[in-house]
């Protein structure tokens, strides 16, 4: 089979040559070499393994996956990325009906109901999807694992930062909302990316433990979606705190994502700010379980292709 | 040290078989319900040297450790024991289209596998060209991988590789795919990077590009290290240690020695003559029949076999497959035993001793098996008129008769006017 060569009409369009973003393009740094160094391939030894300048080596690998995972995320959807919208308000529709209209959930502070949801809604959407892709983030690229050689943890962070563009376009649903309510969101509404932030560590300390488990029990991308059902309706998103019983305040105060759902909302729509107790203990979680996470990473990482 | 680009020390890789213990195995061994597991070493205290520059040859048979050791030297595996400096970058081919997703396009691809095998975006962008030039997939080169033929998907996947620029180039059976054509290019182009000055570590089944590309070869048994030198030299070593039981049958009865994967295994391989007797020895004269017994589990859509007659050096004489007229047999296959039987024409092969190499295929999908040298056979040449059998040998794998005739110098000029005219038109 032969494939007549196509005239050099190459060269001209520069968007056509290079597929991605402008933006990207600048942000990478010039290559540079020097003499030719010497690695050692040896058993890992030791607690902490982190290389940070293998990591950084690998930083334009990142950047490429984070790309690729938006990028094909939705090729053959009709609606494509319009679902990063769909997918909030469809579930604020659904919440606002139910727990709002059939339930007569009130949030109290003459605050309508959609507005109350919005905000913890679209912060968990980011949190579930990042959680999902985390977890399955090596088990899903077993082909690479098992043919070249790259830091694996750019996978898992890949997978819980690509879902953060996701997150950025459903914020279009919030200003619609908005809109809808004539609600003027305060200056509040500047610390809402470091709620986000804090989603962000909390979830990589998660996956860091739960990627590892995945490879080895594939159980858990079974596991997970009833475990995240569950672990929403047991977090104040769809209800006030208030409606909850004094005495299963402490099962809300354990769990990480009510200081974060209750400062999303706070930025965002107002009402209580989270509790300094809650968002320390939140805060000290997700550090404890991302540096922990690294370590068991770096761990079972070598042992990666041979469940793969 | 400056001039080795790779120095291995004790390099050592176990593996626990059967199935991968859960915790609720390890708690019942523990209580000593469970028998511990066996283990396996893969890769038993291998130790090397490989100055820079110098294209290094693998052999070995199935499961000698070849690709665990290339697995290590690529980091994707950690040795168990022992350790490896390695000089330079490392450019690791150990399947082609690494990388590749099948929902983005060849150019998108492209830089994606690029950046995943370890080059620079801007490195890529300098080498886009050459690399879809060398593909031949150009007009296709916006389109999405997954509507690619299973060649094209193939040449842009190595030619993403073919431009990676490491100091020590890692390649793996990759010229086991692709046509003729392509093998072709996909040698040249490791040889320019062999003669570049680049250290390579190959390992390939088929002895002839080991031998073009390579001027060293360490041989692999059981994981150890036991034979290291001139190409030339150890290619002819293995080849005559393997054993060729002289019966025309080679059979495994055990299950697990099988040769394939979980889906195919081949249970058996003989060459018999016309009347299905089972022999070590043919005159040319004779049909040669060669039968493959395989064992499948699931049905395989598309399944293809092939027979690679190779001369005793270990060259190939020919490969055929089973699909090279036609797809009569490219159907569903199993499950249960199937044979699969060709023949070898009379009046072919020259006197000799050859060997028989098996491979199967799931068209386009997957590589079963790939068996060197399972069964060995002599041939006696006694076809023709003017061979004086067994008094003297004539060089060449085949001795095909072909037409000879006197042409006086006219009527030749005359035919070659004639066959001109034919070709004008």
């Amino acid at each position: 089979m032969t494939v007549a060569p196509l005239p050099e009409a190459r060269g001209a369009d520069e968007q056509a040559r290079y597929p991605w973003p402008v933006a990207v393009e600048q942000a990478l740094p010039v290559e540079h070499r020097g003499s030719v160094p010497v690695r050692r391939i040896q058993p890992a030894t030791g607690l902490f393994r982190i290389d940070l300048r293998e990591l950084w080596r690998f930083r334009e690998l990142e950047v490429f996956l984070i790309w690729r995972d938006i990028k094909s995320r939705y090729r053959q959807t009709v609606l494509g990325g319009t679902w990063a919208i769909l997918r909030p308000l469809l579930s604020t529709v659904v919440f606002t009906v139910i727990f709002g209209g059939v339930a007569k959930i009130k949030p109290g502070g003459g605050l309508p109901y959609a507005l109350f949801v919005l905000p913890g809604v679209v912060l968990w959407t980011y949190f579930s999807s990042a959680i999902s892709g985390g977890a399955s983030s090596v088990v899903g690229n077993g082909a690479l694992v098992t043919k070249a050689y790259f830091p694996r943890v750019h996978l898992l962070l890949a997978a819980v930062l690509a879902p953060i563009i996701d997150f950025t376009l459903s914020l279009l649903v919030v200003v619609g909302v908005f809109a809808w309510y004539h609600h003027v969101p305060n200056w509040h509404v500047v610390l809402l990316p470091v709620f986000l932030a804090l989603t962000v560590v909390f979830v990589l300390g998660l996956s860091l433990w739960l990627a590892p488990v995945t490879v080895r029990y594939r159980d858990v991308p079974f596991a997970l979606p009833f475990v995240l059902q569950i672990w929403m309706f047991l977090t104040p998103i769809v209800y006030p705190t208030s409606i909850v019983p004094a005495r299963f305040h402490w099962l809300l105060s354990i769990n990480p994502f009510t200081a974060l759902a209750a400062g999303g909302r706070w930025s965002l729509v107002g009402g209580a700010p989270p509790g300094a107790a809650a968002l320390a203990t939140s805060i000290g979680l997700s550090v404890a379980l991302t540096l922990g996470g690294l370590v068991y990473f770096r761990r079972r990482e070598p042992s990666f292709p041979d469940y793969l | 040290m400056a001039d080795v680009a790779v120095h291995a020390e004790g390099l050592s890789k176990r593996y626990v078989l059967g199935r991968l213990e859960t915790g609720f195995r390890r708690l019942r061994r523990m209580a000593g319900r469970v028998e511990a597991r066996g283990e396996m070493w893969a890769l038993d205290d291998v130790s090397f040297e490989i100055p820079t520059g110098q294209a290094v040859a693998l052999i070995g048979p199935n499961g000698a450790g070849k690709s665990t050791l290339l697995k290590i030297l690529a980091q994707v595996v950690e040795p168990t024991r022992g350790w490896a400096d390695v000089r330079g970058r490392v450019g690791a081919l150990l399947e082609v289209g690494t990388g590749f997703h099948a929902e983005l396009t060849g150019r998108e691809n492209v830089y994606l596998a690029g950046t995943i095998l370890g080059m620079r975006r801007r490195e890529i962008a300098q080498r886009f060209d050459d690399i879809v030039e060398f593909s031949g997939v150009q007009k296709y080169i916006d389109t999405p991988v997954k509507r690619y033929s299973n060649g094209m998907y193939i040449r842009l996947g190595f030619a993403v590789s073919a431009f990676l620029e490491p100091e020590i180039l890692i390649v793996d059976e990759v010229l086991a795919v692709g046509d003729a054509e392509f093998q072709r290019r996909c040698v040249g182009r490791m040889t320019e990077v062999a003669k570049d000055g680049r250290t390579v570590v190959f390992v390939s089944h088929n002895m002839q590009p080991v031998r073009a590309l390579c001027e060293r070869a360490l041989l692999l048994k059981h994981g150890r290290l036991v034979d290291d030198g001139e190409t030339d030299v150890i290619v002819r070593r293995y080849l005559a240690s393997l054993d060729t039981s002289q019966t025309g049958i080679r059979r495994w009865d055990d299950p697990l020695d099988r040769p394939g994967d979980g889906t195919t295994r081949l249970v058996e391989v003989r060459v018999s003559d016309r009347d299905g007797e089972a022999a070590p020895s043919f005159f040319s004269t004779q049909e040669i029949h060669v039968s493959y017994e395989f064992e499948v589990a699931v049905p395989v859509p598309g399944f293809v076999a092939a027979l690679e007659l190779a001369a005793e050096d270990g060259s190939v004489v020919f490969r055929s497959y089973s699909s090279d007229k036609g797809a009569a047999i490219q159907q569903p296959l199993g499950p249960g035993r199937t044979v699969l039987r060709c023949v070898i024409p009379p009046e072919l092969l020259n006197t000799g001793r050859y060997l028989v190499n098996v491979r199967a295929y799931a068209h386009g999908v997957d590589l079963f098996m790939s068996e060197q040298a399972v069964l060995a056979f002599d041939v006696t040449a006694d076809h023709g008129e003017s061979f004086f059998l067994g008094a003297s040998s004539r060089p060449g794998s085949v001795a095909p008769l072909l037409d000879w005739r006197i042409v006086p110098p006219a009527i030749a000029a005359d035919e070659d006017a004639k066959l001109r005219d034919i070709v004008a038109q």
